[in-house]
C-alpha cells in the first residue's frame, strides 16, 4: 500500500506544477487556519479606512506569529500534517482527473459524459475517487472550522481520512490503464 | 525487428515503438489516436511496429488480428494499417465490439478483393502468425495491452499523449 502511494507521488510530482499546486493549497489552508479564529479582527482591519494597505499586509504577516502563541506543539504538528496531506490530496486528484479527461477525449467521449462517469456510482474503475476526495477535503474543512475548540481528536480523524483518500487516489493513478493478460 | 513486421513511418527512424495491441481492448482503442498523432508530429524520427496480442477473453480479437494480416497480404503495408485504423475507429471494444461478419465488408470497403480476403480468413492462414506475435509478447514480459516498447523501454498501458511524447523527447535528446 505504501509502495503504491510512493509510486503515485513520484508519477504526479515528476511534473513540477503539481508540486507547486500542493504547496499553494497547503499554504492557503495554513493561512486560513491561522486567520479563521481572528475573522472579526480581519474584517475590522480591511473595512476600516484608517489602515493603509501596507499596514494591513504588515499586520496580516505578523498574525502568523499567533500560531506560536495560540497553539501547543502537538496541535501545530497536527495542523502541519493536515495542510500537507490536503495539498497532496488535491494535487493527486487534479492529476488523476486530468489524465482521465485526456483519455476520455482520445476515446471521443464528451466532457460531460466523462465527468458523469467519474462521479457515477456505477463506474467500476473510477467512481469512488471524486467522492472520497471531496470527503477528505470536507474532513479538512471540518477540522479547520473546529480549530478554535482545539479538538485534537478531530485533527487526528481528519488526518486518517485524508490518508485514506490519498491511498485510494494513488491506487487509481498507479492502475496501468491496460487490459490485463489474465482477467 | 522481424522481416514480417508491419511498420508505419520511416523505417530508418532512430526511435522505434513496438506496440503489442489487441483490437478489442478499449485502452488500445483510446491509445491509437495518440500513436497516430505521434507519427505525424515526429515524422522521420519515429517508426511504429504493430504486433498482435489478442487477449483470450476478447473473443473476436484473434480473428480481427488475422483479418488485418489478410488485408496486409492482399494490399500491402498500407492496407494493413488502414484496416487496423478502421477497426479501432468502429469497434465498441470489450470482445465483440466489431462483428466478425463485418470483417469481409470492411476489406471490400478498402478496395481489397473480398473473395480472396474471405478465403484467407476462413482458412486461418494467419492464425499461427498472430499466436506467434502473442507468444513473443509474453516472452518479452507483456502483461497487458497496450504495451509499447520505445527503443526497448516498456511503456505499459494507454498513457496520455503528453507522457508518450515526453518519453520520445527524452530519447531524442
Amino acid at each position: 500500500m505504501i509502495r503504491t502511494v510512493i509510486k503515485a507521488l513520484a508519477v504526479t510530482f515528476r511534473q513540477w506544477r503539481y508540486g507547486l499546486l500542493a504547496l499553494f493549497v497547503a499554504t492557503l489552508l495554513l493561512f486560513i487556519a491561522i486567520w479563521l479564529p481572528n475573522l472579526s479582527f480581519l474584517s475590522y482591519l480591511f473595512t476600516n479606512s484608517a489602515f493603509s494597505w501596507a499596514t494591513r499586509l504588515s499586520i496580516l504577516g505578523g498574525s502568523l506569529a499567533t500560531l506560536q502563541l495560540n497553539s501547543t506543539p502537538i496541535s501545530r504538528t497536527i495542523l502541519f500534517i493536515l495542510v500537507v496531506f490536503a495539498g497532496v490530496n488535491v494535487s493527486l486528484l487534479v492529476y488523476y482527473l486530468k489524465r482521465r479527461l485526456a483519455l476520455g477525449r482520445e476515446m471521443g467521449l464528451s466532457l460531460t459524459g466523462t465527468i458523469l462517469g467519474l462521479v457515477g456510482v456505477g463506474c467500476a474503475s473510477c467512481g469512488s475517487v471524486v467522492l472520497t476526495s471531496i470527503f477528505g477535503l470536507g474532513a479538512t474543512a471540518g477540522f479547520l472550522s473546529l480549530l478554535p475548540l482545539r479538538g485534537l481528536e478531530f485533527g487526528l480523524i481528519s488526518i486518517f481520512l485524508l490518508a485514506v483518500s490519498i491511498t485510494l487516489i494513488s491506487r487509481k493513478i498507479t492502475d496501468p490503464i491496460a487490459c490485463p493478460r489474465k482477467p | 525487428m522481424k522481416p514480417d513486421d508491419h511498420i508505419r513511418g520511416d523505417a530508418s527512424a532512430p526511435i522505434t515503438l513496438v506496440e503489442y495491441s489487441d483490437l478489442e481492448c478499449p485502452f488500445c482503442k483510446s491509445f491509437h489516436p495518440g500513436m497516430r498523432q505521434l507519427m505525424q508530429e515526429y515524422a522521420g524520427k519515429v517508426k511504429w511496429v504493430y504486433r498482435h496480442f489478442p487477449l483470450s477473453f476478447h473473443v473476436n480479437a484473434q480473428k480481427e488480428a488475422e483479418a488485418a494480416e489478410c488485408a496486409g497480404k492482399l494490399g500491402g503495408n498500407e492496407k494493413f494499417w488502414a484496416y487496423i485504423d478502421k477497426i479501432f475507429e468502429r469497434t465498441t471494444s470489450n470482445g465483440t465490439g466489431f462483428a466478425l461478419d463485418a470483417l469481409v465488408p470492411l476489406a471490400k470497403e478498402l478496395d481489397l478483393n473480398d473473395a480472396r480476403f474471405k478465403t484467407c480468413l476462413d482458412t486461418g492462414e494467419f492464425t499461427a502468425h498472430v499466436q506467434q506475435d502473442l507468444q513473443e509478447g509474453v516472452d518479452f514480459g507483456v502483461n497487458g495491452t497496450p504495451t509499447t516498447f520505445v527503443n526497448g523501454q516498456p511503456v505499459e498501458g494507454a498513457v496520455p499523449y503528453e507522457q508518450l511524447k515526453a518519453v520520445v523527447d527524452s530519447l531524442l535528446k
